[in-house]
């Protein structure tokens, strides 16, 4: 006779996350999108080893006109293709810095302003709300006029920006864990508050918090594009926003050498929002209810 | 008997609420020795769980206040001592057993890690003592398995195993006081069992004094030395487990005595008689005046009783109970 079967031990909370998250066709495509993405850009460069900054070719060569340059050339002869294998990383690095530049001050404020509420609360609220309140691309501006133009001027400014609706959305989280039962029985073991927030709270807030930074980091790699476009980034650095903006005077002469940035950039956000997407659902205990 | 550890006197509470304040707990007295079990009996919101909670020194700041009073825990003054000594006193000194096990326990930390951290929090010893200290305390609180239970996530845990897991953090840091609350009212009335026979076994070994928080007066007459019976955030009896069940002088606990079901008694019980209740519900503690709160639920209460000043009243020895009747008809 065979024996009673025992009950099958609960999956760990992990591998339980990346089932739904594999799950998830939408979510799966964009990890594929970001994948090539980030294969494109740490190895692009050394495959396709033509430099992004020189003329290499005549200027306006449409694509596949030239077997050398695929993608065709731009106003000054730069070779797009090169230009957008090389300017992945500095774009999203970028976006990515920036993003966390605002999830870790949206994280502190908010967890320090839902956990303690009242004044600290308020005030931190006000304070919010003042950078909330702020036209983004208008106060970016100004402190890219005022600092001059550089890679951290960038990522310091869209993390300013960035940063309001983390810190909501860490209050919401720590405000209604602040009071389960674990948290009490945690004051009760003698726990001080700062150990209660970083160590007892936080991990269980992070969930929404990661898929939240995640859509961060999409939008963030748009601002930057947006920047760029501009003529607002760093002139130094080929990035796909800066390919952009170069090439926004010469738009019907050489309309390649903004679409296939543009399009480079619209896939690398759109994978990023999928994953976004896929983890938020991954990480919600409520779609884990089979 | 030897003397008390915890000593809470005259220990009154104010609430802050929008129609100003709002006494909760109103000149609350008890002693408790080492070794002792103190059971504390009522219903919702008589004020046992604030109680503990003030022992604990976690009156819900900032609209819980203590106005008066002292809890005294081997001579220091819990009320005055600063925040920092509290910490190494919770815990370390005094730990609590919450009533959900289902919700107290931190789901992102295997429970070997929050046994652990409660050690850390108190001592400063090696990961390796840490974790023999964990499994020696697993097994003592009869975790079967410890060794490989101890990498368990709370969800993959019956209600019963992580209340035994909380009584092990609890008890890790051999604390002199263990308050439990409500410990077995979200658990099996077969895990029950068990778990009270646990921490009464456990009481036993390191001759802790508990005082264990129910409003089931048969929980707390199978396993309390002494019982203090409140209502109304008032102590409306107290005295030794058997006085108090067996011969209860306040009409209250002669009620919440009448309500157990007694399954001897049930036999000779026609079908369609009911379990004795007590009628109508808690006082609202806003409207409460200076008379006895129980009053327009008592079945023997008169004009009188609306404006006595509750003060207790020496039934027997240390039998004590605030109820005018008792001298009425005694004396």
């Amino acid at each position: 006779m065979k024996p009673i079967e025992t009950v099958p031990k609960p999956q760990s909370p992990l591998r339980e996350a990346l089932a739904v998250f594999f799950g998830n066709w939408a979510a799966t495509i964009g990890l594929i999108i970001l994948l090539v993405v980030f294969l494109g850009s740490i190895l692009g460069p050394y495959l396709y080893g033509v430099s992004p900054k020189e003329t290499v070719n005549a200027p306006f060569l449409p694509p596949m006109a030239d077997p050398s340059s695929p993608l065709g050339t731009d106003y000054i002869g730069r070779d797009v293709l090169a230009g957008i294998l090389n300017g992945g990383s500095a774009t999203i690095m970028i976006g990515a810095t920036a993003a966390l530049v605002a999830v870790v001050i949206g994280i502190t404020i908010g967890s320090i302003s839902g956990y303690y509420g009242g004044l600290t609360d308020t005030l931190l609220m006000r304070f919010t709300e003042f950078f909330q309140v702020l036209p983004a691309l208008l106060f970016v501006m100004v402190l890219m006029t005022l600092f001059a133009p550089s890679i951290h001027t960038t990522i310091i400014g869209i993390g300013l920006v960035m940063w309001p609706p983390t810190a909501r959305l860490a209050r919401a989280e720590f405000m209604k864990l602040k009071t389960m039962d674990y948290v009490r029985a945690e004051k009760a073991m003698g726990a001080r508050d700062r150990r209660i927030i970083w160590q007892v709270i936080l991990p269980n807030a992070l969930p929404p918090l990661i898929a939240a930074a995640a859509l961060v980091i999409g939008v963030s790699i748009l601002f930057e594009a947006g920047l760029s476009f501009l003529g607002l980034g760093d002139p130094n650095i080929r990035s796909w926003g800066e390919m952009i903006g170069a090439n926004r005077d010469y738009i019907f002469d050489c309309p390649w050498a903004v679409f296939f940035p543009g399009i480079a950039i619209f896939l690398t956000v759109l994978g990023v929002s999928l994953v976004g997407d896929g983890l938020n659902d991954a990480m919600n205990p409520r779609f884990r209810e089979r | 008997m030897n003397d008390p550890i915890l000593q809470v006197d005259h220990l009154c509470i104010d609430f802050k609420t929008k129609s100003g304040p709002v006494r909760v707990l109103n000149d609350v007295s008890f002693n408790l020795s080492a070794g002792e079990t103190l059971g504390i009996v009522g219903e919702s919101g008589c004020g046992k769980s604030m109680t503990s909670l003030a022992v604990m020194g976690l009156v819900p700041k900032p609209n819980g206040k203590i106005v008066s009073g002292s809890i005294l825990y081997q001579g220091e003054d819990l009320v005055q001592v600063p925040e920092k000594r509290l910490r190494q006193i919770r815990g370390g000194d005094i730990s609590m057993i919450f009533q959900e096990p289902m919700t107290s326990l931190n789901p992102v930390f295997s429970v070997g890690k929050q046994i652990g951290e409660a050690v850390r929090l108190h001592e400063d010893i090696s990961k390796k003592e840490i974790h023999d200290r964990v499994i020696d305390v697993l097994t003592r609180v009869g975790i079967p398995d410890p060794l490989k239970r101890v990498n368990d996530f709370p969800h993959q845990m019956s209600g019963g195993m992580r209340q035994r897991v909380m009584i092990a953090m609890a008890l890790v840091c051999k604390p002199r006081i263990i308050i439990a609350d409500e410990p077995t009212t979200a658990l099996d009335v077969t895990v029950q069992a068990q778990i009270l026979e646990l921490i009464m076994k456990l009481q036993e070994e390191e001759n802790t004094a508990v005082i264990l928080i129910s409003h089931d007066m048969g929980v707390i007459s199978q396993v309390s030395d002494r019982v203090l019976v409140m209502y109304a955030g008032r102590m409306i009896e107290e005295g030794d487990c058997v006085s108090v069940v067996q011969d209860s002088a306040h009409p209250y606990t002669k009620g919440l005595i009448s309500c157990i079901p007694d399954i001897d008694h049930t036999k000779d019980m026609a079908l369609s008689d009911r379990l004795p209740t007590i009628e109508g519900i808690v006082p609202n503690l806003k409207t409460i005046g200076q008379g006895c709160a129980f009053a327009p639920r008592c079945n023997q209460a008169d004009e009188a009783c609306k404006s006595w000043k509750t003060s207790p009243i020496q039934v027997a020895g240390a039998h004590l109970a605030s109820c005018r009747k008792i001298v009425g008809s005694d004396i």
